[in-house]
């Protein structure tokens, strides 16, 4: 048995250069699927090691005695568009908690920050975040307490003076409080999309390989055979075989996925970057792997001579074929559609929901690759006529549909699953911010948050920024009803505001002002009805009634001239109440929460750097968010995934057209000797090359034509999950369309020299 | 001897280093059987694709009627060689997807012919070669003397002016390769057209009308005593 | 060959006149040699001397060819234990052939041209008798395969003794 095994070896790896083709496209096969499923085993310690990160910096503000707290003001903020992660500290006392990874607490005046601040810092260009930032730095921080390497986070100190903050906390310790940071459902829907759709065709590939060549096996079993071998040695040398590419698989396998972690750091997925050492996949997951990607190798081996009798004197197919069953091959498709149907019966969010859709999506695409071979069969078996070319392709596929259309199938596997998640990308890119979502949108405003007193400073401060359109203070009153059932809140804008910015010359406190007929009902008020003030405690984090309020009739006032072409993020509200005795008496700039709304200029990007740093002199007093940051990460993530897709479409496709070529190399191999007669009687090469363009494209054609219907079913069901309307991107379906006839012509084109090779004399010599 | 339909004169042809054709000549005419004879690695396949405007010669010239081959262009020679020529090899020549009837029907397809008529002939003359009861299976499905049949029938179909025929029972038995040059000969007699024949077996030239003697790339002259 | 036992066989599917059995003979067998009378009639006498055959009557008209011949139950004995003998297989180690080549090569001559001489003789035996296969019956046939191999075989041997002339020439002409 062990010299069985030996000579399986000996000809997978001795057999000259068909022999070390099939080996290194059978190793490819196995390597890929090998990289992505261990890189996939090092999603969840990926996650865990990511989350156990972020708990470090989670705070605990339940009091511990004995224990002075620290007092935290985060400030978010941006520099050139990445976000800024600021943590001005005080401590209370000697035994307040230190901030994890740095040493001590900075003191007043110094700063603790992350190694890629640092690197900002000290960046020349970087005079107006030093200007931000004039801390000096004591210390950094070791990426291990960042979520991500790349981010921008410090720890800065600051005087008792922040004490006194809304929105400051008392820390008595870090850590220890699992965050949830998950990605947005819809993004996790396509990322499980996005692995199924191309580890199917990385299964498909590698069952695909073993067979590759098979006509060429056959021949050499047989010849073990003439010498002796009984049929059970040759399924051992058969296994062997099988077993030699599935271990060279498994070392190129994890070459790529090594290769891939050493990259890693330098991949950000939806704002996301990871550590290299947190790409380890789970022990038994790997050995899983590496335990069952070869015994996959080797069944799919055996089960390719399941049907074949391996004689001295050649192979014995069963000559009549099992006509290809459709049931089985219905159904997978059918529980694919089912299990999308049914997702788990429970709704978005569940883990089961995300389990079903997935293993829906991936027995849906498991289904293109077993229906292939039978639509394949059945639509040329009635196929009668035509040109010869056509003739003998047909002919040929009538003969044998089964390993052209279980390549094709790897390709088909691809174009479906590319269509489905270009499908489902490009419908969710309205929300994603993807070429769908209104550009102006994005970086169009500021909205700032100073310290109670400081709004009538900050708006001065950002006024005269250049690529500032206009600044103003805007307030937010929430209002009770009186059964406690409803809360409203109404804008604020003082006198000099509204006199600034509407066409109002004679403003009065305590008037609810409404841009043409804009009316309280929005607000669910009527006039004359009695609401009470809502007073929000930061400190105790309790609600209170406070003065009661009788709502007033809407004051109309005509549309700003101006504000035509202000974003809807940046235009002043519609409807809002003045300040003063009439409307509450004794509303405090504290109560109604005011912040600066900037509206800039779309197309100057450094305008948002301006403003923080014309803000420089206020620290830790003003914090800012910029408008469409938020959906930029969303289409960074956009940006990645489809990339990452286009990545992996493009890589299965490629291996996929290395099979067919493999393939019409060896039936051009397998009938030199017609060929070379043919050529001989002056049948015209192009005749023959035709055929063979024919063999390729029709299993091609039919694979394209379900790979959409697939597609694009798959896409319709994942997305009425998602109750997202469907777009179907015709585009990039064609783009599909378009590779995967790119491909069949290429392969095509290769094999050309190949087909005048065989029809070349040389084949036609006897002696 | 009447005057020769194809001719060739002093043909040379090497390949690499190997000279396998080293200045052979010879003619066959109208209605004529010439067996081509030689040891193994004379030069007599060479001669017979050299003849056929398979290959061009290094050096020399093949003339068919009034025309030079060895003028011709690759194309034309392949147009030729499928309306003029027809060709019997020692094995698999048929292509092993199509049908015996359509193996034989292919080369007036690849003529134009329409499918139908294509195979009414087709299936005529695998009747005159005693095999019509084969027409619907495939070349693997039957003996190799059936299958030779079948290639002479394949040969023959398009009517050709020359037939070449390259060791046509190499692969055969006696009784089979007897039955195959009866047939190959006497049809080729009754359409009136030239066969080239090239064989080491005595038997087998035994058919034909004369015999040219190949030996280290050149033809042998009949030599008087 | 026998022709004793030739025309014994022959007598053997029925009583024949002495005529008869000639023409028959030549149909068979005679393709080359046609039986001359006198030795029909003085191999028959033999036969009858020695008890194979004996005489069945003779046709009205008197005269020696007109009596008729039959087998004897010794004669069938002996045929059959003709049949049965083996042939002893001919062996020529001294053909006319090979004394021409040796003779040509001690000569100075072409030994290539003798033997291409030879060669197309033995090329026009053969493509007549396969004329005369493909004219005639299955017995034709059979007689004239087996000349054919005949003939193929002292090719073959033509062909070896071309392949080694070059080795021949050194030994004859040392």
């Amino acid at each position: 048995m062990r010299t069985d095994l030996g000579i399986g070896v000996r000809l997978a790896v001795g057999g000259g250069r068909t022999a070390m083709t099939r080996l290194v496209l059978g190793a490819i096969g196995v390597g890929v699927a090998v990289a992505v499923l261990l890189l996939a085993a090092s999603v969840g310690p990926l996650m865990q090691a990511r989350s156990e990160r972020a708990n470090l910096t989670t705070v605990s503000t339940e009091a511990i005695a004995g224990v002075d707290p620290l007092y935290e003001h985060r400030v978010s903020a941006e520099h050139r568009g990445d976000g800024l992660s600021l943590r001005y500290v005080n401590a209370g006392g000697p035994s307040s908690p230190v901030p994890p990874g740095a040493d001590r607490v900075p003191a007043p005046g110094e700063a603790v920050v992350s190694p890629a601040l640092a690197e900002r810092l000290a960046e020349p260009g970087a005079a107006d975040l030093r200007q931000r930032l004039p801390e000096r730095v004591i210390g950094t921080l070791p990426t291990t307490v960042l979520t991500d390497p790349h981010d921008l986070t410090a720890y800065l100190g600051v005087g008792p003076e922040v004490r006194a903050s809304d929105r400051t906390t008392e820390v008595y310790s870090y850590g220890g409080f699992p965050v949830d940071e998950s990605l947005d459902p819809t993004l996790l829907l396509l990322v499980l999309l996005g692995t199924v759709a191309l580890l199917a065709p990385v299964f498909v590939f590698t069952a695909a390989s073993t067979r590759i060549a098979g006509a060429e096996r056959d021949r050499r079993l047989s010849a073990l055979r003439l010498v002796g071998a009984d049929s059970r040695q040759v399924r051992r040398i058969a296994t062997a075989e099988a077993l030699v590419s599935a271990v060279v698989g498994l070392v190129v396998g994890a070459g790529l996925f090594f290769a891939g972690r050493a990259l890693a750091p330098g991949v950000t997925i939806s704002g996301v970057t990871v550590n290299s050492a947190d790409v380890t996949p789970i022990w038994w997951l790997a050995v899983a792997v590496v335990v069952l990607v070869p015994v996959l190798a080797v069944l799919t081996a055996q089960f390719a001579l399941r049907r074949t009798i391996v004689e001295p004197l050649g192979v014995v197919r069963f000559s009549k074929p099992i006509r290809r069953r459709l049931l089985w091959r219905l159904g997978v498709a059918a529980a694919g559609v089912g299990l999308l149907f049914w997702h788990g019966g429970v709704t978005a969010g569940h883990s089961l929901w995300v389990y079903s859709i997935t293993a829906g999506a991936a027995l849906l695409l498991f289904s293109v690759p077993a229906l292939l071979p039978w639509v394949v069969e059945r639509s040329v078996s009635r196929v009668r006529g035509g040109p010869t070319s056509w003739q003998l392709a047909v002919r040929r596929l009538q003969l044998d549909a089964g390993t052209s259309a279980r390549v094709v199938g790897g390709v088909a596997v691809v174009l479906a699953g590319a269509i489905a998640l270009q499908s489902a990308l490009y419908s969710q890119s309205t929300e994603l911010g993807g070429p769908q979502a209104s550009p102006s949108a994005q970086n169009s405003g500021i909205e700032l948050y100073p310290e109670a007193g400081l709004s009538a400073e900050a708006e001065r401060l950002v006024a005269g920024v250049p690529g500032v359109r206009q600044a103003f203070t805007e307030g937010t009153v929430t209002f009770v009803s009186s059964a406690d059932e409803d809360t409203a809140s109404i804008p604020v804008y003082d006198c000099a505001t509204v006199q600034r910015l509407f066409a109002v010359t004679d403003c009065a406190p305590g008037v609810v002002y409404g841009v043409g007929d804009t009316n309280l009902q929005d607000y669910r008020m009527q006039a004359g009805e009695q609401w009470w003030v809502y007073e929000w405690d930061h400190k105790t984090k309790t609600a209170t009634r406070g003065a009661s309020w009788t709502v007033p009739q809407v004051r109309s006032i005509p549309e700003p001239a101006v504000s035509g072409d202000l974003d809807s993020s940046t235009r002043p509200e519609s409807l809002f109440v003045t300040p003063g005795p009439g409307f509450v008496p004794d509303v405090t700039e504290g109560l109604v929460t005011p912040r600066i709304r900037v509206s800039v200029d779309v197309a100057d990007q450094g305008v948002a750097d301006r403003v923080y740093a014309a803000l420089a002199p206020l620290s830790w007093q003003v914090m800012g968010v910029q408008w469409g940051s938020r959906s930029g990460d969303d289409r960074a993530a956009f940006t990645a995934i489809s990339r990452g897709l286009l990545i992996g479409s493009v890589f299965t496709l490629l291996l996929a057209g290395l099979s067919l070529l493999v393939l019409a190399l060896e039936h051009i191999r397998e009938r030199r000797r017609p060929l070379a007669v043919l050529a001989a009687s002056g049948v015209p090469t192009g005749a023959l090359g035709r055929s063979l363009l024919w063999q390729i494209a029709i299993p091609i054609a039919v694979g394209v034509v379900i790979a959409i219907g697939a597609g694009i079913g798959l896409t319709a069901l994942v997305l009425r999950l998602g109750s997202t309307p469907m777009v179907v991107d015709w585009s990039s379906v064609g783009l599909m369309v378009l590779a995967a006839a790119v491909l069949a012509g290429l392969v095509w084109a290769i094999t050309l020299p190949f087909l005048r090779g065989a029809t070349r004399l040389t084949s036609l010599r006897t002696e | 001897m009447n005057e020769p339909l194809l001719r060739g004169v002093d043909l040379r042809k090497s390949f690499g280093q190997t000279p396998a054709l080293d200045g052979a000549g010879m003619g066959v005419a109208a209605g004529e059987v010439v067996a081509v004879m030689g040891p193994s690695g004379s030069g007599k396949s060479t001669l017979l694709h050299c003849l056929a405007g398979i290959v061009p010669p290094d050096g020399g010239t093949v003339s068919y009627g009034d025309r030079d081959l060895t003028a011709m262009s690759d194309k034309e020679r392949s147009a030729l060689r499928r309306s003029e020529f027809g060709f019997v090899f020692q094995f698999g020549q048929l292509v092993p997807e199509l049908s015996c009837i359509e193996n034989v029907a292919l080369p007036l397809r690849l003529g134009g012919a329409k499918r139908k008529a294509a195979e009414q002939a087709a299936r005529e003359w695998l009747a005159r070669l005693e095999v019509d009861q084969l027409a619907d299976k495939r070349p693997g499905e039957v003996s190799g003397g059936q299958g030779q049949r079948v290639a002479v029938a394949r040969a023959l179909v398009t009517r050709p002016r020359v037939v070449f025929a390259d060791e046509p029972t190499g692969a055969l038995d006696s009784l089979n390769g007897e039955q195959v040059m009866r047939l190959l000969t006497a049809t080729a007699r009754e359409t009136g057209a030239a066969v080239v024949l090239v064989t080491h077996e005595a038997r087998v030239a035994a058919y034909s009308d004369r015999e040219v003697i190949v030996r280290d790339g050149r033809t042998r002259e009949p030599v008087v005593i | 060959m026998s022709i004793g036992h030739a025309l014994l066989g022959l007598l053997e599917t029925g009583p024949r006149h002495g005529y008869d059995l000639k023409r028959v003979y030549d149909e068979r067998f005679g393709q080359d040699r046609p039986l001359a009378y006198g030795q029909v009639y003085s191999t028959l006498s033999r036969l009858l001397r020695n008890g194979l055959v004996e005489e069945r009557g003779v046709e009205a008209g008197g005269g020696p060819d007109r009596k008729r011949y039959a087998i004897t139950d010794a004669g069938v004995t002996d045929v059959s234990s003709w049949l049965v003998t083996p042939e002893k297989p001919e062996i020529y180690l001294q053909s006319a052939l090979y004394t021409k080549v040796v003779l040509a090569l001690m000569s100075g001559r072409d030994a290539e041209d003798v033997l291409d001489a030879q060669r197309r003789a033995h090329l026009g035996a053969m493509r007549e008798l396969t004329q005369r296969k493909q004219r005639g019956d299955l017995a034709d046939q059979l007689i004239c395969d087996h000349a054919l191999f005949h003939l193929e075989a002292d090719l073959r041997w033509l062909e070896l003794t071309t392949a080694r002339l070059a080795d021949l020439g050194k030994e004859v002409m040392p």
